[in-house]
Parts: structure tokens; sequence; C-alpha cells
């Protein structure tokens, strides 16, 4: 450790474990004093240029949180056989989801009724069992379908920005 | 490791670093040598032969640990397999292999030559996300009930030796045990539709993983029936205690479009059957490498002279086996 | 429980690390960041209380630049001296290899540093011949194999050894051949343009996307830059952001009621609901010395007083690729997310939030 404490270079390092049902995970913070290299910080004196609202800025701060999400995504499609003439609505959908998903707390975020194509959010310890449980259902009111996993993430954010989905010419 | 460097069988002790040690001495320019080991000086390779007659995984034969699908019944019609293939590289599975199903307690069951993937299509459908098209193989699947019916393996003449991957499915606890330590074969069904007629012997179970020969697992009855579901998942289980998760392939048999699955929500059903998430992963990419390189080895004769696979394009001389029209081009 | 039964219950890894900074603190290393995470599919940005965008920032997305996507490019030739001459050591050079998958197939990528990293399956690295060391993710059976070769180096002359022996594997030992989007920056000087140089090739010249949206009755969480974990009733927490972030990127309604039947996911609190909100995204091949422009110029947006508290930046790597941040590799379990985001506040304080997915080291 080679930081001092004088300087304010200490970074704050919140270790959550994941497993189970940590409810604050960021709230559980417990500076351990892990540190990166802070060489620099040798009689540093923090330069502000001028612009609104300045305030004396603390040196910067360093949290991580490792496997604190406590939620996953998935980015599904619901597949059923040609000709059906079924139509789902947003209400069908989170029943049929439900029934598959059985006790999971599972949340629709977005659903399109055109593509049949949704976002679902999951507790992450429920996160296999529901995609197991997606994957082996194979049929609908007797009609034969399936559901295609697009994408899953612990981040919603990184639904967003799929580089596999990025289709050039 | 042993799994498929050597192979058959752990002594054969070929490891990637002398492998690559070979390469190195033998100043490798292997358009010279013969396809059969490129990276072995030929004074090396003889030596090598000699002290093991155990067959050697041509190198020439390369497949990454791209996802595969190792069972895909080959269905009369035509039309219902190509659409299963369609769905298949759509899915991303950039091999898939077309299973031909014998079950000898029907009568008159002949063995077939392999259908030809030019036959089925024009140009082979592109894998999604890929600018590769799909790669087929044969595979042939023996279901057997009494030791006679494995004699058809012992034959040299058949269509058999046409086929890229050979399976059998015992279903006595005794023909299972021949099928771990003796058959010549690349894949062992498990069955996954009914309670296990019989429990997995350790002893039976690690000759298999020895010599390299893998189990399959399918995952199409669990999407079919619930029943089967708790089959499926149960024998998973209690095979996943003998074999420690070790050489598990997880394979299809769907009949159609829709009962097929992405290769990630296999994996993921992987950890289902108790596999770990590499294990489950390598379950659908890696080890069926390992099998169709096993498969490849029957076309070696023990590793000593190995053929070049040329295009089936070649079909109005397809009479000849393979190996023979190699040896006719020299 | 039983192993198996466990199993279905861990969460795979995943990190997000978050850092608090002042944009003109001479230690701040946004630009760092920013300039290390090399390969950039998506890059967004969020400005609340904004109808019209300033033409500073319009400008800057208008100037992002052109990429290339090259077909069918042997690898070998972005080890020649030709192209490490006029581009690699004349600017930042940036390659990835395109519809490659890094779980399954091989992958190259030339990082502006002159690195060109190999990621290979064992089979490729068996014949290839190339040293390299095994990948992080591969467990006990190694089947993936990362090659390193440095073009910069001064061992790396036209007529080292080393040159010739990367030239012959690449070559003739095993040719590798891979479609590769391509860009080049360089800062001023004039030379030939790589649309010239791979002319023989099947070059296409490809213009990142940008999509405007302005979203009405948005409602934001309220932060204070201080608070990185938030303070009951007062503001919210980093990683609260992140989730709205993400929801509001996706689309989703958040105005529905925490006991509504179709989802329970509602804007965390405390929030203020605003009249609109800016939001572009931007697809392509980004490189950072253009998110770096992009991230100055929003900060130049609170040189005059504006309503918004704060703007938001989001920058989406590419899933496939060998390398996150640096030269740390990259892989891909069930998803090969590697993102960060920038929250700029009125001062200049910023935090950036950078987060991995299974097989990816912790970020910098």
């Amino acid at each position: 450790m080679r930081c001092s404490p004088v300087t304010g270079e200490r970074r704050a390092c919140a270790v959550a474990r994941s497993l189970g049902s940590i409810a604050h995970a960021q709230s559980t913070v417990e500076p351990d004093g892990r540190c990166r290299s802070c060489d620099s910080n040798k009689g540093a004196v923090p330069l502000f240029p001028a612009g609104p609202n300045i305030a004396p800025t603390p040196s910067p701060t360093f949290h991580r949180f490792r496997n604190a999400s406590q939620h996953h995504y998935m980015k599904i499609c619901f597949v059923k056989f040609q000709g059906g003439g079924i139509r789902l609505n947003a209400a069908h959908f989170k029943q049929l989801i439900i029934s598959v998903g059985a006790a999971l707390p599972v949340d629709v975020l977005t659903y399109e009724e055109k593509t049949l194509s949704a976002i679902l959010r999951v507790p992450s310890s429920g996160l296999v069992k529901l995609w197991s449980a997606l994957t082996l259902l194979g049929s609908y009111q007797n009609r034969k379908c399936a559901f295609r996993v697009i994408q899953t993430s612990p981040f919603l954010l990184a639904l967003s920005g799929n580089s596999r989905e990025l289709i050039l010419d | 490791m042993r799994c498929w460097l050597a192979g058959r069988g752990r002594g054969s002790g070929c490891t990637a670093t002398a492998a690559q040690r070979r390469r190195r001495l033998a100043g490798c320019r292997h358009q010279t040598t013969t396809p059969s080991m490129p990276w072995a000086e030929p004074g090396l390779r003889r030596k090598r032969s000699a002290a093991a007659p155990r067959r050697l995984v041509p190198r020439g034969f390369s497949m990454a640990a791209v996802f595969a699908d190792l069972n895909v019944p080959g269905a009369p019609e035509r039309k219902s397999l190509q659409s299963l293939l369609e769905a298949a590289a759509h899915l991303g599975y950039s091999t898939v292999a077309i299973n031909h199903v014998i079950d000898f307690k029907e009568k008159k069951q002949e063995i077939v030559k392999p259908i030809s993937p030019s036959e089925l299509f024009p140009s082979l459908p592109i894998v999604q996300g890929k600018s590769k098209p799909i790669k087929i193989v044969t595979r042939l699947t023996l279901v057997v009930s009494d030791p006679s019916h494995c004699n058809v393996l012992r034959s040299t003449s058949t269509n058999i030796r046409l086929y890229d991957i050979i399976a059998v499915f015992p279903e006595t606890e005794k023909l299972f045990h021949v099928a771990c330590t003796n058959l010549d074969v690349d894949l062992i069904c498990v069955n996954v539709t009914e309670k296990l007629p019989f429990y997995f012997r350790r002893s039976s179970v690690n000759m298999a993983i020895d010599r390299g020969v893998y189990f399959e697992l399918l995952y199409t009855p669990a999407i079919k029936d619930s029943t089967m579901r708790r089959y499926t998942i149960s024998n998973a289980l209690s095979l996943m205690q003998i074999c420690k998760r070790k050489n598990i392939i997880i394979s299809s048999a769907a009949e159609r479009p829709l009962e097929l699955r992405g290769p990630y929500d296999v994996a993921n059903l992987g950890l289902l059957f108790g596999l770990s998430e590499s294990d489950a992963k390598a379950a659908i990419s890696t080890n069926c490498r390992a099998v169709l390189l096993h498969g490849e080895t029957r076309k070696t004769a023990f590793g000593v002279v190995y053929t070049k696979k040329t295009h089936r394009a070649s079909e109005e001389e397809g009479v000849l086996p393979v190996r023979k029209k190699a040896k006719t081009e020299v | 429980m039983s192993v198996p039964l466990r199993r279905l219950r861990e969460t795979p890894r995943h990190l997000l690390v978050c850092e608090k900074s002042h944009m003109r603190h001479e230690r701040s290393r946004h630009a760092a960041h920013v300039r290390s995470h090399a390969y950039n599919c998506r890059v967004s940005f969020l400005i609340p209380e904004c109808g019209i965008l300033p033409e500073a920032l319009k400008s800057v997305i208008t100037d992002i630049g052109e990429y290339y996507l090259v077909k069918n490019l042997s690898l070998h030739e972005l080890v020649t001296h030709e192209f490490i001459n006029t581009f690699v050591k004349k600017g930042s050079c940036y390659a990835l290899t395109y519809n490659t998958k890094i779980d399954q197939d091989n992958a190259a990528a030339l990082l502006p540093t002159g690195k060109l990293i190999i990621s290979v399956d064992k089979d490729t690295y068996e014949e290839l011949g190339l040293q390299g060391r095994p990948s992080q993710y591969s467990g006990k059976k190694v089947m993936r194999y990362i090659v390193t070769i440095d073009l910069t180096d001064s061992a790396f002359d036209p007529d080292s050894k080393k040159h010739k022996r990367v030239l012959w594997a690449l070559k003739e030992k095993k040719p590798l051949e891979f479609d590769f989007l391509l860009s080049w920056h360089n800062k001023g000087a004039e030379g030939s343009t790589l649309m010239s140089y791979f002319s023989k090739n099947q070059i296409q010249a490809h213009q990142p996307k940008a999509t405007f949206s302005t979203l009405r009755n948005l409602q934001c969480p309220v932060l204070h830059s201080n608070e990185l974990h938030g303070k009951l009733e007062e503001s919210c927490s980093a990683q609260e952001l992140f989730e709205w972030l993400g929801a509001v990127c996706n689309k989703v309604g958040l105005d529905n009621k925490s006991f509504s039947f179709l989802s329970t996911c509602c804007c965390p609190q405390p929030s203020t609901v605003v009249e609109q909100a800016y939001l572009c995204t931007i697809t392509g091949f980004i490189l950072p010395e253009k998110i770096i422009q992009l991230l100055e110029q929003l900060c130049c947006y609170f040189d005059e007083p504006k309503l918004a508290q704060w703007v938001t930046l989001t920058v989406h790597g590419f899933a496939d690729s060998p390398v996150s941040w640096r030269e740390s590799e990259h892989g891909f379990q069930k998803g090969g997310e590697n993102l960060y985001n920038f929250v700029v506040f009125r001062n200049l304080d910023y935090w950036l939030q950078m987060a991995v997915g299974a097989n990816d080291d912790c970020p910098p």
C-alpha cells in the first residue's frame, strides 16, 4: 500500500458478494484499503480552472461492485408455429412467462407485440432457472413454439449495444 | 488432452508442446510431406508409429471450437431436413451431423450410403453472424440390444466407413460395457426418454473416457414432454456422478426447426444437467470437435497412413471408398 | 444443497467499477480510460432539459469519421513493413476482425499502440508456430491461445529474424484471412489513406450511423456528485443510475407503478420529471479519439448556464474483441459486455462506471 491518507488518495473499495439476496450491496462499503498505483500523488496540488459552480473536489475515489447486480436481464423473442392465429398481448405474454417461470418474480420490461420480443428482468439467482424453463418450453396452447434468447446480461445498459447485432453492408 | 490429441488412449503421449517441438525440428514445409502428419519429420514419424501402434489424430483436419449439433435426424423428406439445417445455421451452429439411425430390432435394416451435403443444397446456408457456410457431417447410430448386432462394426467393407461419426445406443448393461470398452465407436448415446434400465458402472465409464469415447445427452425429448424432462435430468445427473462431468456432449435430435435451441441456451441447459459453465459450453463445442476428430482417426490406418479427404463432389465415382480413391490418385 | 442445485442459483461473474473525479483534476484519468478502450461499437449520450443540440456537439458527430470494412484480408498484410510504416507508426491504426466470434473463431486486433493481438484456437495455434500464451479463460484444457506481436518493436525490423518468421507463419504456414474493420487516426499529417492502400482488396467505407431522439416527460433520478453511493431520500447511487440509464436506452417505460402486473421496475427515487431529454446514439467503429472530443464538447455544454444537472455518455465495446481495456484479455461466456459510462455534472465532477461480464479482467 503506497498511498498515504494525507493526500486523500486512498481509494475505498467496496466488494460485495452477490450470492443469494444481498439487498443493498452498495451500502456495505468496506474500505479495505485496496488501492492501485498512485505514485503521482506526492505533493499534488489540484488545479481547478475557472468554471461554473466550482467547489474544491476531493481526489478521485474508486468503488468496485463485484457480482452486485441484483437482477439479470434477458432479451428474448417468442417464435410460434407459422399460421397459428394466436394474438399475444402484453398481459398474455406475462402470463405465459409466469406459467413457465413458476415462482420467480419476473418483470416484463418491454414487450413488442408485432415481433413478440421482450426484455425480462429476473433476480440474478433465478436466471439459470428461468432461462432453462424458457428453453424447455415446447408448446403454447397446443401449438409448437419456442423462445429464442437473444442476449442476457447483468447490466440492462448492455442490452442496448450488442455488437453482434452490428450488420454492415 | 488425452481425449483427442492422443486419439485413442492415454499412453501415446503426444502433447502439444512435443508436437510443436517436432515441428520446429522438422523445419516444416508441410506441402512436401505426405498429408498424414505434416508436422513430423518422416524419420520421426516412422519411429512414432512403430512405438505406439495407436491411432493418431491427423493434424490436417482442423475444426475450431465452433458450436456443433451432432444429432440432426436425417428425415426422409429432403425439404424438412433442409429447413432443419437452415434453422441450425440461423441459430449459430457451425457444424451439424445428419444422423442415420439403424435399429436392429426392426427387420431389414440396411446401412445406406450417407447423404451428401451437395445433394441437399446447391450452396450451403451461411451461419448467422459469420461469413462461413455451415459444415455438414454424417453420423450413423446403431441401436443395439444383442451382442451380435455389434458385428457390423467389425466388418470392413460396408458403407459404415463412409460415415464421419459412429454412435451406438446400448440397451443393456452388458452392451453398455462392451460399447465403453471394446467397440470402435465415437459416441455412446444415453437413454433420456425413460428410467435408466441399468446403472452406469464407474469402471466402464472410465474406460470409455480413457479411450476418448464421448457420451451423448439429448435435449429435445425434454422439450416435448414433461415426464421425459424428468428422466432426462435425472439420468443426466446420475451419469454426471459417475463420469465427473467429463466427455459429455449435448445435442438436439430435433425433428422440427422449432425444437432446435440456440447454442447458448443449450449451454445453459447443461447447468441443469449438472455441468459447470465451462463444461456446458465445451459440451456443444470443443467436445464435439473431439468426437469428430475421434471419428476421423477411423479413416487413418493406425495413424500411419492418412488419406486426405477429397470433396465428395466426385460423387459419380463414389463407389470407391475414399481410402482407395486416394490411393489411386497417388 | 448438492453441487448441481447450488450451481443453478449462482450468478455468472460480473464487475462494475465506479470512479469519481473531476474533469479538470490533473490526476483525472478519464482520457486515459477512454483511450485504452480501443474498440467501441456504440456511443450514446443523454442530455436532460435539452431541446436542440448545440452546434459544437453536432459538428463533432458529423465529423466522427468514417471507417472501413475490408473483406478477406490476409493477416500478413498487417505485418508488412509498408503497412507498418505508412499507418501504424504514423498515427493510431485500429483494426478488428468483423463477424468473428471470440468464443469460437480465430480473431485478431491491431491496437493503436502497434500491438497485434491474435486470438486463435488450439489447432490454429499449433499450425501457426508462433509463440503465444494460453488464454486466461480456457480452463484446464487450453483450447485458445493469444499471440501478441509488437509491430513497432525495434526487434521487428524488416530484416530481423522475428519479422521473417512472423511473415512466414502468417503467409505460408497458416494463412489466416479475416474481414477487418479498419480505421486510422493521424494528427494532421497527410499520407496515403487506407482506402487507396487496400484498393486491391474489397474495401468499403462506412459512416457511423447517428440517431437522435427527444424523450418527453422523462423521470430522471436526482444525483449528487459527492454521493457515489446515494443518500436515502436525497440522491440516487451510481448503480441505480446505471440501471436507470439502461432502461432509458432500451425504451423501458418507467412510469408504471410498483404494483403493475407487467413490471415492477420503476425509476429510482428521489426523481424529478424533466420535460424533454435529448438522446443521441452513434453506431459504428468509433475511435477513442473521437469519444474524447465528444466528452470535451459535453463538458463545454456547461460553459453556459444550463438547466441540466448532469449529462451522460455511454460507450459500448465490441463483444467479440480480444481485448477490453488496454491489453487485458476479453472473452465471451454468455455475453461479452464491456462498456463504460460517464456522468458529467454541472461542476465538471464526473462519475465513470465501467462494467464487464464473466470473462474479463477488472477494468483499470
